[in-house]
């Protein structure tokens, strides 16, 4: 009943994009997903496509999993093709047959946010395929380290990333053992509608969040035996390090970003 | 703003369970009405961190955020963004003295309204947004809710308070 999780998409290798920084992939992501919202025409679309399929082959990732992450969209690209085309009047008319009139500036808004869309999940599926789960929360702690300034607990933030991380697999287990004990004892969790089957819930969540909170409890007595006081002061057993590497991939990322929306 | 230890802890479990219950019963307690798709009980641990404090209901929400964002598509994680905000808002609701049952129906609305706002720039249309999402999403939070405080009272009957003291830092 319970699905195999996996966390993140992690596809480990030493490629050039795994080899980047992650703070760097971070911040280009984040900027490259900027640039496909400024952009508007198709032709910044197909320079930032094509540096996307580069990028997707320097992963060394196998395209099948990258082309993975776009499957849950699927429905999401379709409805928003169709929709755009049947409901836009905008252009020249291509279609009319009886109530069905089609027009270019549908199908080309259709298209175009689709196209957006794809590219958007293909970003960032190679951030996540090449990046481990750990790194990225380290990354994000950089990246949220300046709002410290107006009281954002960055540390903690990615310290709570970092066990909620760990402990997924934990709680799956317990979960799992919970499950199967409250069907030994005659609970039904498969059969029913939807309502029934959430309402049958309750017997696996109660002491599934009962254990989490006692969990949380000995830890945190764990770490504050052990003087665990914040982030202030803390040292890192893996420190991040730029590389020549990121400062060709930050150079390049901009020149292909600049012709894209100069296009 | 300082977060103790228990706090921190809290909203990490809190944080691994929001991430567990969608990776975990999607199959089971999915439901798919396209575009819009949501697993029941997936707002269950937002909610009940909105009983701990509002740092903790805020940090569970950028948790899952960034947790979908990693294992999910950025549509998933822009829709657990607003976690966030109806998170630190019932949070507050309750720490001016709102019973648990009228946190979650004020909360309601500012949930529908935002998970359907935050994916128009996704390319989904308004209607789809607006009325399969944000309808979708509304009569989620009222089953999630339902579940949220069946959960509160009994962890209150097995003893356990979900305002941790807070230690000294």
């Amino acid at each position: 009943m319970l699905t195999n999780v996996t966390l993140g998409q992690y596809f480990p290798g030493a490629s050039v994009a795994h080899r980047l920084d992650p703070r760097t992939k971070l911040g280009m992501s984040f900027a490259y997903i900027m640039v496909l919202f400024i952009a508007t025409s198709w032709l910044s679309y197909s320079v930032l496509g094509l540096a996307s399929l580069l990028v997707v082959w320097l992963s060394q990732v196998p395209v099948k999993m990258v082309l993975r992450g776009l499957r849950p969209i699927l429905m999401i690209l379709s409805l928003t093709v169709v929709l755009h085309v049947f409901t836009s009047r905008e252009g020249v008319e291509l279609v009319s047959l009886w109530f069905v009139r089609i027009y270019s500036g549908g199908v080309r808004q259709g298209f175009l946010l689709a196209f957006r869309l794809v590219l958007l999940v293909l970003s960032t599926s190679v951030l996540t395929l090449t990046t481990s789960p750990i790194a990225l929360t380290d990354a994000l702690e950089v990246a949220l380290r300046p709002l410290r300034r107006f009281g954002v607990p960055a540390h903690e933030l990615a310290m709570m990333m970092t066990i909620a991380l760990r402990f997924i697999p934990t709680l799956l287990e317990e979960a799992e053992k919970i499950m199967k004990a409250q069907l030994a004892r005659g609970a039904d969790f498969e059969s029913g509608g939807l309502l029934k089957r959430a309402k049958s819930l309750l017997p696996l969540l109660i002491p599934l969040f009962i254990s989490a909170f006692r969990r949380a409890d000995e830890l945190a007595m764990a770490m504050e035996a052990r003087c665990y006081r914040g982030g202030e002061g803390r040292t890192k057993y893996k420190i991040l390090k730029y590389s020549s590497l990121d400062a060709y991939a930050v150079a390049s990322f901009v020149v292909i970003s600049a012709v894209a929306l100069a296009l | 703003m300082k977060i103790s230890t228990r706090e921190l802890l809290y909203g990490a479990l809190l944080t691994a369970i929001s991430l567990l219950i969608p990776l975990a019963f999607r199959g089971w307690l999915q439901i798919v009405i396209p575009p819009f798709s949501a697993t029941l009980g997936s707002h269950v641990a937002v909610m009940l961190a909105m009983f701990v404090s509002p740092l903790v209901a805020a940090a569970v929400g950028v948790g899952s955020t960034i947790g979908f964002f990693v294992t999910l598509t950025p549509v998933i994680a822009a829709r657990a963004s607003i976690h966030i905000v109806f998170g630190v808002l019932g949070a507050l609701l309750y720490r001016r003295g709102a019973k648990p049952w009228q946190v979650f129906v004020i909360t309601a609305p500012v949930h529908a309204l935002g998970e359907a706002l935050v994916v128009i720039p996704f390319g989904f249309p308004l209607y789809a947004a607006l009325i399969t999402v944000g309808v979708g999403t509304l009569l989620h939070h009222v089953v999630d809710a339902t579940i949220a405080l069946s959960l509160y009272f009994s962890l209150r009957k097995a003893g356990l308070s979900l305002n941790p003291p807070h230690a000294p830092r």
